[in-house]
């Protein structure tokens, strides 16, 4: 009888055991050694800052809410030497303004014109450089944010003319609001790539103009109620593909369906992008702008 | 554009009058025994009654002219052992079968699609009766739209390709499928874990007029509501015998996916979803085969359309996407045996056809900032006349020398390119031959895919916008021997691969809902090279094959990996696949895969850092990663087994029953790689994991 019932036994056991899922396999991949990471700011007039920090392990976490403070920190470079040299001026050196933030109050930056940045962590014994060539401030003949009835709801968006625009020219233009800068300024909170939002920024040439004169109505995905600050600055042809390749692959359907790239760098062995560029700022409060039909 | 129509109408022309000629040649020379023409054998003899007999005798004979003939590159295997390995679900798939033979790389775990000789996915000719196929998977490429009840013989060309073919770089799969049985009925059916299909042929008038049909379906919706996804193919074919040398035959396919999601009463999205995918072919041929068997003439007008269509809601959000491709085409093929010495075959073929890559229509917040599309019919006519010669020099040499011109006119361009096809065999002795073989193949479209996802709704694209044709240079060289008494082929071959405007995205490309896809790929180069050794034996209570590959596959473009040759994705550096077939007794047999296979490359994760967002409103965590497909995964290793026990019931019925279990060992094929946070360690660990564990399936089949 056992002989009999022994088929269906089996059966019953291969079914039983059959359609397992199997445990994944762990896999070691080699971390790089930390690099240089730097980024920088033209705010003022005669004003440059330098952020630069450090590359880590991929395998801390950094891109919530639960990072510790004290470790932003420890990726910042503490102490080195960060010089700043043009063609109209000798090296100078930044000063340390913070952790990780270095800055001259007095540069004389003139337009066209090519600057070097050079990194020295002696602690750490890595060094970086990035050349970029300085970009005036835009001639913004109209940027203001206005608000438009479109049924039942309100279109917010940016009308931007700016003069003097020639072929080979390149520009972009970012906005972010209080409310969503209150969200980011919490410790350890940060964008992610994991986002179906699209990044807050886009990009124009000079061949998209027309008389010497760009005219653009950006919508912008904002609230009708909050206050917005918008910024334009014009860019040289490097950070304009800096740009434009942060906004294709910062975006979580890329993120999935893309190749990964790394972002393009002008630091030599290192990451971010040196870029000198007087942007054109306006601060609006959306609650006294009035909404046009 | 004046010039280009003007050329147009020149070929179509030229091309007609040689049709006529073709035709009007094909009836110069005596009748003789009929025969479907489609392949012959190098001693001139049809393959139709050798492919109904499967005997010892019949698997010979493909190994005798796998010998022989100066044709190498090819995979003969009868469908009837393709059929018999073990496949995922229980469910029989020939492209399943074909790509555990070396020089075929599968791509994701259990999907269809094939990787030849490092060529991309979209570089395999594949056709059905003679017409091509745009999309040959179920299931997001899990399954092939091939129901093998249907089928009668499949080949596929790897290298030394024949004339006759052209419009891919890597590979020809020819399919035919059954002609329904002349002479009395019968009925198989099966009903499995996946599917169930059926078949019926007979005569609908006896010797002269006959048919088969052939259906399959999944289930799984019926049985579970909450799936709401089905595929159907059906295939349906009639033969009329019209006299001693000619023979008419028409064919129809058509093989679907559908999912139809409705939203739950409590859902407060309302996500609705309406998916449809599939292809439809026909196909009418005459077939004309002179008494004397000196002259055959194969005349063939189809129709190949596939199309996808997605229709989908989010609350007050709709989207509908939609793209196409429809070939509409003739050719005719003509086989001229003037003296044992020569074999001649020539023809044309005609291709017009119709891209229709995508049309978006998207209404709502969320999804009307990706716009609108009405998408542009883009139309390319591709044309080729070959002339091939299989020159017995002597008794040891022979010679298949050919060229295929082809053309093609896509909106203002228009191309031309000669396409040489040279081969060589030196007989050593009866068991023993050498071979060495030069083609070139051209290829008029692209169909392009996300680097890390390969579905059925990536688009195909005619060259001629910003991307011109690919093309390919291939050499291969081998060794081919038979071992006496035992049935067991061997055969060695190594190749060379050079590829010329092979198409990818540019980096960050958007893939999703993007309206002007051609400004999105870039175009390089490619090469592959390699070796390849199988030893297989069709015949016996022993049969089946053992393969191994050794093989690389680069990449290089201008604008990617910032210039620098890569791996392609599917170079896996070794791969070996054992595949046995034994009859225990004559009710119970047993067959087995084992397969092994180099860990694919992947584009890895090696740190990252913190910068801030444009304008310093906020800071950002950026990854950094290698260069591209620098690392490996783990190699992927998975044995298979299907069980078989056959019974009678009754006199005329006879069954079958499969027990298949898919990845005994249940070990992960590696797939993806991702980054997960451990716990304990309090850090991010990488893991790989697969898409399939262990797979038990059982079917059943019948045959009266």
């Amino acid at each position: 009888m056992f002989k009999r019932i022994l088929p269906a036994l089996c059966v019953l056991c291969l079914v039983l055991y059959g359609c397992r899922k199997p445990k994944p396999l762990d896999i070691s991949i080699p971390q790089s050694k930390p690099s240089l990471v730097g980024a920088s700011a033209c705010p003022g007039d005669r004003a440059i800052y330098i952020s630069i920090g450090y590359s880590i392990s991929s395998m801390v976490k950094l891109e919530d809410s639960t990072v510790h403070p004290d470790l932003l920190r420890s990726i910042m470079m503490d102490s080195g030497r960060v010089t700043i040299s043009g063609d109209n001026i000798p090296e100078r050196a930044l000063v340390k303004m913070t952790t990780g933030v270095y800055a001259l109050p007095d540069v004389p930056l003139l337009a066209g014109t090519s600057y070097t940045v050079r990194i020295t962590d002696h602690k750490k014994g890595v060094s970086t450089q990035a050349t970029t060539t300085y970009m005036p401030m835009p001639d913004v003949a109209t940027m203001v944010v206005e608000k438009k009835k479109k049924g039942a709801d309100t279109l917010v968006q940016l009308k931007l003319s700016l003069r003097n625009v020639n072929k080979g020219d390149h520009y972009y233009v970012t906005y972010n609001t209080q409310q969503k800068y209150k969200k980011s300024s919490q410790a350890g909170a940060m964008s992610s790539l994991y986002t179906f939002e699209a990044k807050k920024v886009i990009l124009y040439t000079g061949d998209e103009a027309k008389n010497g004169t760009l005219d653009k109505y950006i919508k912008l995905n904002v609230s009708a109620t909050d206050t917005i600050r918008v910024e334009v600055a014009k860019i040289d042809r490097g950070y304009y593909k800096y740009l434009d390749a942060y906004i294709r692959t910062g975006y979580l359907v890329n993120q999935v369906t893309g190749e990964p790239i790394n972002l393009p760098t002008n630091f030599v062995n290192g990451y971010g992008y040196f870029t000198l560029c007087r942007p054109h700022a306006i601060l609006q409060d959306m609650n006294t702008t009035p909404v046009s039909e | 554009m004046d010039s280009v129509i003007i050329k147009t109408t020149d070929i179509y022309m030229k091309l007609l009058m040689l049709t006529i000629l073709l035709i009007a040649l094909s009836y110069i020379a005596p009748a003789q025994e009929t025969g479907d023409t489609s392949y012959h054998n190098s001693k001139g003899k049809p393959w139709q009654q050798e492919m109904e007999n499967v005997t010892v005798s019949a698997l010979s004979s493909r190994q005798q002219d796998n010998l022989q003939s100066a044709q190498m590159g090819k995979t003969d295997i009868p469908v009837s052992m393709l059929t018999k390995t073990a496949a995922i679900g229980g469910e029989p798939d020939i492209i399943k079968a074909l790509q555990l033979t070396p020089g075929v790389k599968r791509g994701t775990e259990g999907s269809i699609n094939m990787y030849v000789r490092g060529g991309g996915a979209d570089e395999n000719l594949i056709l059905l009766d003679g017409a091509p196929m745009y999309n040959t998977g179920h299931l997001l490429g899990f399954f092939s739209m091939f129901n093998s009840a249907a089928l009668k013989d499949v080949q596929l060309y790897k290298s030394s390709f024949p004339a006759m073919y052209g419009g891919r770089l890597s590979s020809v799969m020819d399919v035919r499928t059954r002609d329904g049985k002349t002479d009395d009925f019968a009925i198989s059916a099966s009903a499995g874990t996946i599917a169930s299909s059926a078949t019926v042929q007979g005569p609908i008038i006896k010797d002269r007029l006959s048919f088969i049909v052939s259906g399959r379906r999944t289930y799984i919706d019926k049985l579970y509501k909450t799936i709401p996804y089905y595929f159907y193919d059906m295939s349906a074919k009639t033969m009329f015998v019209v006299n001693s040398e000619n023979r008419i035959y028409a064919g129809f396919f058509t093989g679907e996916d559908v999912l139809k999601m409705n939203p739950a009463p409590d859902d407060d999205l309302q996500v609705k979803s309406t998916m449809n995918i599939g292809n439809k072919i026909a196909t009418l041929r005459w077939n004309h085969t002179a008494e004397s068997g000196q002259y055959a003439s194969d005349l063939l007008f189809y129709y190949s359309g596939f199309k996808y269509n997605i229709d989908g809601s989010i609350k007050d959000n709709n989207l509908y996407l939609h793209s196409a491709i429809k070939d509409i085409g003739f050719r005719e093929d003509l086989r001229l045996y003037y003296s044992a010495s020569h074999k001649i075959t020539m023809g044309i073929s005609v291709a017009n056809r119709v891209f229709n890559p995508s049309i978006v229509n998207t209404t709502g917040p969320l999804l009307e900032r990706f716009g609108n599309s009405h998408g542009v019919n883009i139309s390319n006519i591709e044309t080729g006349v070959y002339v091939q010669d299989e020159y017995r020099i002597n008794d040891i040499w022979q010679l298949q020398g050919g060229v295929r011109f082809s053309q093609n006119v896509a909106g203002k361009k228009f191309y031309f390119n000669p396409e040489p096809r040279l081969a060589l065999r030196y007989l050593v002795d009866e068991r023993n031959s050498l071979k060495v073989s030069y083609a070139r193949m051209v290829q008029y479209m692209h169909q392009v895919s996300g680097s890390s996802l390969q579905l059925p709704t990536d688009l195909w694209y005619p060259a001629g916008g910003r991307v011109d044709p690919g093309v390919s240079d291939q050499i291969s060289a081998g060794y081919y021997h038979n071992i006496a008494g035992a049935g067991i082929s061997l055969s060695g071959e190594v190749y060379y691969k050079l590829l010329n405007n092979v198409v990818e995205y540019k980096e960050g490309a958007m893939l999703i809902m993007n309206h002007n896809y051609e400004n999105e790929l870039v175009a390089g180069r490619g090469r592959s090279y390699g070796i390849e050794l199988f030893a297989s034996r069709t015949s016996g209570k022993f049969t089946g094959w053992l393969g191994y590959t050794l093989s690389y596959a680069t990449r290089v473009f201008d604008s990617l990996n910032m210039g620098q040759e890569f791996y392609a994705r599917y170079d896996r550096r070794n791969d070996v696949s054992f595949v046995g077939m034994y009859d225990i007794t004559k009710r119970w047999s047993v067959s087995s895969n084992i397969v092994y296979a180099t860990g694919a490359p992947f584009t890895g994760q090696t740190g990252q850092y913190v910068v801030p967002t444009p304008g310093f409103t906020g800071v950002e965590v950026m990854p950094a990663y290698t260069g591209r497909n620098e690392l490996r995964l783990s190699a992927s290793f998975r044995i298979d087994i299907d069980v078989q026990y056959k019974f009678k019931l009754g006199e005329k019925l006879r069954g079958d029953l499969h027990l298949c279990v898919y990845n005994v060992m249940n070990r992960t094929q590696p797939h993806t790689v991702s980054r997960v946070w451990d716990d304990a360690k309090q850090a991010y660990a990488y893991r790989q994991t697969g898409l399939f564990g262990t797979i038990t399936a059982g079917s059943v089949n019948f045959n009266l």
